[in-house]
């Protein structure tokens, strides 16, 4: 999909009206923020605020999120543990210092 | 004023002019800016002349004093006006000096909104040039399986190779060559990309100050409003030849409603007049207490 980010009053006034006036190649759409679909209609769209606006538009691409394909299973496998605890409160740092799981730092570090 | 047609000239608290002259023309040249603007209890000097663009008729002149705030929504009232009926009435009410608990926050904030100087540095040459290495490279690739396939094949029929193994250590160099400008063009990218980060964060310190002083003027407006309402009602009522019910003052009909808010604010410069609510040229200028041009 396309992320189109707004930056200015004036630019997410455009993109409410495209969102409005588009709302079939609109995939969802919040605040200053929407995403388009990623044909090349929406690519036009988001193109045209880009033109108009400049650099108060930003346009990314989404990529599917694969947590199998581009995140270790240490990662995976922390996220789960910790959702499981059994101590509401216990932030995951000391969650992590009383298991096997990666330190918050550990993780920082580290591009997917 | 002074106003000169032509070659008529009329010095006067109302002016008539012609029905076929166009209100929107009279207001620009109300509006234009001079290089001298009159402040109130100045003699105004300075000349305004309405820019009167691809028109060909005969340009208006208009000296009169500077027009305020109000004048841009009620200053020339005409049939089919647009009028953003709270806006307006909310500027009258500060024409008439009327302030809010929020005035010193909205000028801070604006002054604030003033500073801010983001530069807009596209990044399309740099995207273009990822695009376009990317590409080179893709290309150097097929040139050096060409080379390739054809050194093996010349070397499994027993043909000569030199020729063939010079060609391909040439577009493999050609190949390398690409492959390090792709990556040092993405590298460049990525380098806008984060410092295109700082930007948009002063961008999203903007829009929060934007949004801000967004609610602030609403709320200032609302105020506003809710202080003249009663004067502005009883202004609609009072309005001849009214075409609007009294219930619903903010849904009135447009030139009822600019009509009643010319009358409350001040708008130091004339007033066009360009509907058929009064008897005469002077009957309006009596009412909204200004100077009119009438048409």
């Amino acid at each position: 999909m396309l992320l189109v980010i707004a930056y200015s009053t004036r630019a997410r006034q455009s993109l409410r009206n495209v969102c409005r006036t588009h709302e079939e190649s609109v995939v969802g759409q919040f605040g200053r923020v929407a995403l388009f679909e990623a044909t090349e209609f929406g690519a036009f769209q988001a193109l045209r605020l880009r033109e108009k606006h400049g650099e108060e538009i930003q346009l990314e691409r989404t990529v599917p999120f694969n947590e199998f394909e581009s995140v270790p299973a240490p990662v995976r496998e922390a996220a789960r543990a910790y959702e499981a605890r059994e101590v509401p409160t216990l932030p995951y740092s000391r969650f992590a210092a009383a298991t096997d799981h990666p330190t918050p730092a550990e993780m920082k570090g580290k591009r997917l | 004023m002074i106003c000169r047609l032509d070659h008529a000239v009329w010095s006067a608290r109302v002016v008539r002019l012609a029905p076929d002259t166009k209100p929107e023309r009279v207001a620009c040249a109300i509006r234009t800016d001079g290089h001298v603007t009159a402040r109130p209890g100045e003699r105004p000097e300075e000349t305004r002349q309405a820019e009167t663009g691809t028109d060909e008729r005969t340009p208006i002149y208009l000296a009169c004093p500077e027009p305020t705030s109000v004048h841009d929504h009620v200053g020339c009232v005409r049939p089919n006006l647009r009028l953003r009926t709270r806006t307006a009435l909310a500027t009258a009410a500060r024409s008439r000096g009327l302030a809010t608990p929020h005035d010193d926050e909205i000028r801070a904030t604006r002054g604030a909104l003033d500073e801010f100087e983001v530069a807009d540095e596209s990044l399309e040459r740099y995207r273009a040039q990822v695009a376009e290495t990317a590409e080179a490279v893709e290309r150097a690739r097929e040139d050096a399986a060409e080379a390739r396939g054809r050194l093996r094949e010349r070397r499994e029929n027993g043909l000569a190779t030199d020729a063939a193994e010079r060609r391909l250590e040439e577009v493999l160099a050609a190949l390398s060559e690409a492959e390090t400008e792709a990556i040092a063009a993405r590298e460049r990218y990525e380098r806008e990309r984060a410092r295109r980060r700082t930007r948009l964060d002063e961008r999203d310190r903007r829009l929060r100050l934007e949004d801000r002083l967004g609610n602030l003027e609403r709320r200032a407006r609302k105020q506003l409003t809710e202080r003249v309402r009663e004067e502005f009602e009883r202004a609609l009522t009072a309005v001849p030849n009214a075409r609007s019910e009294a219930e619903k003052p903010f849904d009135a009909d447009p030139v009822d409603a600019a009509l009643a808010i010319a009358r409350l604010g001040r708008l130091r410069a004339p007033v066009v007049v360009a509907v058929d609510r009064f008897d005469s040229p002077t009957a309006a200028a009596q009412w909204l207490s200004a100077d009119v041009v009438y048409i």
